[in-house]
């Protein structure tokens, strides 16, 4: 990785063996900007999980994970909506892929998944047909908003 | 207090290095009908956690925190992974959509088992 002004440039290294020869390739520019608005995006959404996962933690069916996956699809749906013609922007790096993507998970989903298997099957097949099912509506009901708004079906 | 900051930071950590290294994936792997930037994401975190799942009882609170929910949680996202599918089914590609939820929350799981057992 290379770093100039205000972007970062990720830099591929090619080595090719037979005639000794080092290729640099460009992969990508990086805009520092879109970088922290992720970042920070990211942050809040980690910290709002930790107390919906805090306030839930006496439960022994993960409820809380399963709310914040739900409404985290919702709300990307919603912001994937009304952004949708101005994906570029550092509000909707930071509101989706910052904070949406950073509230929900799908690691702790895995392990709470493995948790409940030593449990019951049938509650882990619940919790994993009602993420996958509910995530999915949510994610459709939120794009769908705004699209219903312009007049346009989805 | 010192747990919601390595909350924050482990956070902010993750949720960046996932912008940058879809970006990278989006680039290097090749472009088909299925999101793999995503996925192999969500394997790779969640097989992170399963690593660290079995011994972090050793480890501060603080420390537990920051890697598990902050860091890890941030760079899985499930939100994201919805908007994929959905995408695929509203482009009429069901037998893909079904692969791609079915690779991603069964693969999800195994790799974190994988991770897991590997450790105990």
């Amino acid at each position: 990785m290379v770093f100039f002004q205000k972007r970062a440039c990720i830099i591929l290294i090619c080595y090719n063996e037979s005639t000794c020869e080092k290729k640099f390739e460009v992969i990508t520019m990086l805009r520092f900007k879109s970088v922290l608005a992720v970042g920070f995006g990211g942050a809040v959404g980690a910290l709002l999980r930790y107390l919906v996962i805090l306030t839930t933690a006496h439960s022994f069916f993960p409820f809380g994970t399963l709310l914040i996956n739900i409404v985290g699809s919702f709300i990307l749906g919603l912001l994937n909506g009304y952004f949708a013609t101005k994906k570029n922007s550092l509000v909707f790096l930071a509101l989706g892929s910052g904070l949406c993507g950073g509230f929900t998970t799908m690691s702790t989903f895995s392990q709470e998944i493995v948790n409940l298997l030593q449990v019951s099957l049938i509650y882990t097949g619940m919790y994993l047909g009602a993420t996958v099912l509910f995530g999915l509506i949510a994610g459709f009901l939120g794009l769908s908003f705004f699209d219903r708004r312009r007049g346009e079906t989805v | 207090m010192i747990q919601v900051l390595s909350v924050f930071i482990g956070g902010f950590l993750g949720a960046a290095s996932r912008y940058v290294l879809q970006i990278i994936f989006n680039k290097l792997l090749p472009i088909g009908s299925i999101p793999i930037s995503i996925l192999l994401i969500n394997l790779i975190g969640s097989f992170g956690l399963g690593i660290i799942f079995p011994n972090k009882e050793d480890w501060a609170l603080s420390l537990q925190a920051f890697l598990t929910i902050g860091f890890l949680g941030a760079f899985t996202t499930f939100s994201t992974f919805s908007m994929e599918t959905l995408e695929l089914i509203r482009k009429h590609r069901y037998i893909e959509s079904l692969i791609y939820v079915t690779v991603s929350v069964l693969g999800c799981i195994g790799t974190f088992l994988c991770g897991y057992l590997s450790m105990i």
